[in-house]
């Protein structure tokens, strides 16, 4: 038996071994977590790195179920991003619970090596783990304070809807693999452009939808969301609204253009039909929202129905500029939402007891700390869609994609939910700069260490794609490409 | 073959008459595990009908027969962490988080 080449692997094997040293070193470690954090943090780095070096090449292994290509490397480094961040504002926070534990480190290495898996997967087989392994380790992180009431009932809830949905996807992908006989994704495409059983066909692809749409929480099947985000731990709840999102549309887009090809036409109507009923719920919601973890839940839902509404225009187009755009908007969003939570975990650092998350709570924080203000207002101009920040470059050329796939109409009512949405991130900034707060606050520290590295990152990564697209643009452009050419 | 995709589809059909119904977190477990074991059902009957000699529907079925064992080892840790705060598995019980 001929041993199989692992250079497809590369990554994910160093994200594994990373993930199981954090096990390993965890226990001979007794107050001071450092070694562990810098131990997840390297991975993560080598990881990325790895990828990264990577950028170019195009090959299949393991029978084609996992590939390596400019696709699966953009998200890889996106994903490697995303954990860094969230790994750099855990350590504070964590202690500020008392729960400071090497496993949390462990969970969220396994949860990115999922969402890798899931990127990089030609193959239901290969989908279907990295689905699991993303889910199963994300039910764990939301439940990972389980002495505190929230984050236990976050976790169940995670849990139920999110099994729930993985049967439904796992029972729409073995009828896929009961019309067609097979579960690669080019050979599935074949056999579907057959056009035999297409009654059954649609009832599997509505199935496949529904469950991934738990995942990326489409409206309807969006209730856990903000409940979730409310009981998960800070730093877990904006690692849940940008990284599984990521990898759950980078699913979709691979699965809805490479698997059900031939029903084009169906899912394209169904995409856009649900782009707007997310969009208005998400927005609708998420202006009476006082709790700020809450108010970004809601405002990720939104997110996602812009997002819908540039897989309706792909479907709609066949055009490559849709895909780019979505690429480049889930890397703004990634950038700034991680960003907000992540001033949000500051802020209950300083005030474990008082602060509860509630715009009230907000309320003359430019006088007590301008920085956390400032970064703040910075996130919030972001995904408002403001020029000069990355939410205007991902909202512009994402909803040009739009325009360009004759959906003009479907544009106008994505910028109208926009403007909506400047309500209610704006309004955080007027209780920021406006208003006073109630009580007096004794002078808490200054954001410093590994959590002002992480939101320096996130802060430089919004600029960075706001006033410089062109290199990131490039880089969508070329792996979107490069995953066409499947 | 009929016989076997039939039962599949009432499986599924108890599987998500139990979800959408039940309000007791382990029966909600019980019935999430009939969905997959439907879904499973269905992975070992295909392979039998497109490639009774390659068997990818029946590793398939073993790969998600092993993923459901992984969800509920940890579907039954939450519970019981839950049950040990509230005294109850009722989910209409645990509801603090609205709004």
């Amino acid at each position: 038996m001929p041993t199989p080449d692992v250079t497809p692997i590369i990554p994910e094997l160093i994200l594994a071994v990373a993930a199981c040293l954090v096990l390993v070193v965890e226990p001979f470690l007794k107050l001071d977590k450092t070694a562990v954090v810098a131990v997840a943090l390297t991975g993560l780095l080598a990881y990325g790195a790895a990828a990264f070096a990577l950028l170019g090449q195009d090959m299949a292994g393991f029978n084609d179920m996992i590939v390596i290509n400019d696709y699966a490397i953009f998200f890889k480094v996106l994903f490697a991003a995303a954990g860094v961040m969230t790994v750099l504002m855990s350590p504070r926070y964590l202690e500020a619970h008392d729960r400071h534990l090497g496993e949390y480190y462990a969970l969220l290495l396994f949860a990115i090596l999922g969402m890798s898996v899931l990127a990089a997967a030609r193959d239901l087989m290969a989908f279907y783990v990295g689905l699991e392994l993303m889910a199963v380790s994300s039910y764990l992180l939301a439940g990972f304070f389980r002495y505190r009431l929230r984050s236990n009932e976050a976790a169940l809830k995670y849990f139920l809807t999110g099994c729930f949905a993985s049967a439904i996807t796992l029972y729409g992908i073995s009828m896929v693999y009961g019309f067609t006989g097979a579960t690669n994704y080019a050979e599935v495409g074949t056999a579907l452009a057959g056009g035999e059983n297409t009654l059954g066909v649609a009832f599997a692809t509505a199935l496949v939808f529904a469950g991934m749409g738990f995942k990326v929480s489409v409206a309807p099947f969006h209730m856990w969301t903000p409940d979730v985000y409310e009981g998960a731990p800070t730093p877990i709840a904006g690692f849940f609204s940008v990284g599984p999102k990521a990898a759950g549309f980078a699913a979709i887009l691979m699965m809805f253009l490479a698997v059900f090809e031939a029903s084009v036409d169906t899912w394209t109507v169904i995409f856009i039909a649900f782009s707007i009923f997310t969009m208005l719920v998400g927005n609708l919601f998420a202006l009476v929202q006082r709790n700020l973890k809450r108010m970004l839940a809601y405002s990720s839902i939104a997110h996602v129905g812009y997002l819908l509404a540039g897989m309706g225009a792909i479907g709609q187009s066949g055009d490559l500029l849709a895909g780019e755009a979505i690429l480049l908007y889930l890397a703004a969003y990634t950038f700034m939402n991680l960003g907000a939570f992540g001033v949000l975990a500051y802020l209950k650092t300083q005030q474990p007891v008082t602060f509860d998350y509630t715009l009230d709570d907000m309320a003359g924080l430019a006088r007590r700390s301008p920085w956390a203000a400032i970064l703040m207002s910075l996130f919030m101009f972001s995904l408002t869609g403001i020029p000069g920040t990355a939410g205007f470059i991902g909202k512009f050329y994402l909803f040009n994609a739009v325009v360009r796939a004759d959906l003009v109409w479907l544009a106008a009512i994505a910028v109208i939910f926009s403007a909506v949405s400047a309500y209610y991130y704006l309004r955080v900034m007027v209780y920021m700069f406006f208003r006073e707060s109630e009580e007096e606050f004794v002078g808490g520290e200054a954001i410093s260490g590994p959590l002002a590295a992480s939101l320096a990152l996130a802060a430089a990564g919004v600029l960075f794609i706001g006033l410089v697209p062109a290199r990131l643009v490039d880089a969508s452009a070329t792996a979107f490409q490069n995953f066409l050419g499947l | 073959m009929t016989l076997v995709l039939v039962f599949s589809g009432l499986l599924f059909a108890i599987g998500t008459y139990g979800v959408l119904t039940r309000r007791n977190a382990i029966t909600l477990l019980i019935s999430v595990e009939i969905l997959m074991n439907a879904a499973n059902l269905n992975f070992v009957a295909f392979s039998r009908l497109w490639e009774p000699e390659l068997m990818t529907g029946q590793v398939f079925a073993l790969v998600g027969i092993s993923i459901a064992a992984c969800e509920a080892a940890v579907g039954l840790a939450l519970i019981l962490a839950i049950f040990r705060r509230f005294g109850t598995t009722d989910v209409g019980r645990i509801d603090f988080l609205r709004g």
